[in-house]
């Protein structure tokens, strides 16, 4: 499979899509997520197409309302946070001890 | 689940990308200015920021270098660092949401927004430091 032609032809396939989709769609929240799935193969294999999914996400975002927006980011934090409560607590006894 | 494997796709993305993607959120993040911020760029933000505490939890999920004769592990040190950073960034990044959320007529306050850069440009500099890409073993 080549990858490099798959990324740039899925962000080319997306940009034609994002100035005809409806605002609010679920299309919209679908692509983001799409987006962001594809940046790890994007940072890999075609480095340069990371601007253009950038902005291509900022544009989508534009599409979704605020509320939209704050509940989508709430559920991402609530994942990233109790991922990361879970790990610190390995460190209690580093924390605890005084900073020199 | 979709909002899991975002999560990981994120964290994933930053692990990949060491410290040019690191780079990249910085410079794409930096480029807003002006006095306000508005809901899509607290979201781009806050964003860029639970990918990096991503990585900051796949360092702390190694082994501790004590204990371990693995290549990739954790310093106490280092750990700690990376935590003090993190906590400040999210208390900083719940501050900005609380306050886009409560004031939803309004837009954001860079000062609060410049609150959560300076977490996000400290938690680079330690991971660019340190050389932590994210990698979880």
């Amino acid at each position: 499979v080549n990858l490099t032609g798959l990324v740039t032809t899925a962000v080319a396939l997306l940009q034609s899509l994002a100035s005809v989709v409806p605002s609010n769609s679920t299309f919209v929240l679908k692509a983001i997520a799409f987006l962001e799935q594809l940046i790890p193969l994007a940072v890999k294999e075609v480095q340069d197409e990371i601007p253009v999914i950038k902005d291509l996400i900022a544009a989508l975002a534009g599409k979704t309302d605020d509320a939209t927006l704050l509940s989508r980011l709430s559920d991402l934090d609530a994942q990233v946070d109790a991922a990361y409560e879970a790990a610190k607590a390995k460190w209690a006894d580093v924390l605890e001890e005084p900073s020199t | 689940m979709k909002r899991i494997l975002v999560a990981a796709f994120l964290g994933a993305a930053l692990a990949l990308g060491g410290c040019q993607t690191f780079s990249t959120i910085s410079t794409a993040f930096h480029a807003v200015t002006g006095a306000k911020v508005t809901v899509q760029q607290v979201s781009v933000a806050a964003t860029a920021f639970d990918g990096l505490k991503a990585t900051g939890t796949n360092y702390l999920l190694r082994p501790r270098c004590s204990e371990a004769d693995v290549p990739l592990c954790s310093k106490p040190e280092v750990a700690k660092a990376v935590i003090q950073a993190i906590d400040a960034g999210t208390l900083a990044r719940n501050n900005l949401e609380a306050f886009v959320r409560d004031h939803p007529a309004e837009l954001g306050t860079s000062g609060l927004y410049d609150a959560l850069s300076v977490s996000i440009s400290t938690l680079q500099g330690i991971f660019n430091a340190y050389g932590i890409k994210g990698g979880k073993s």
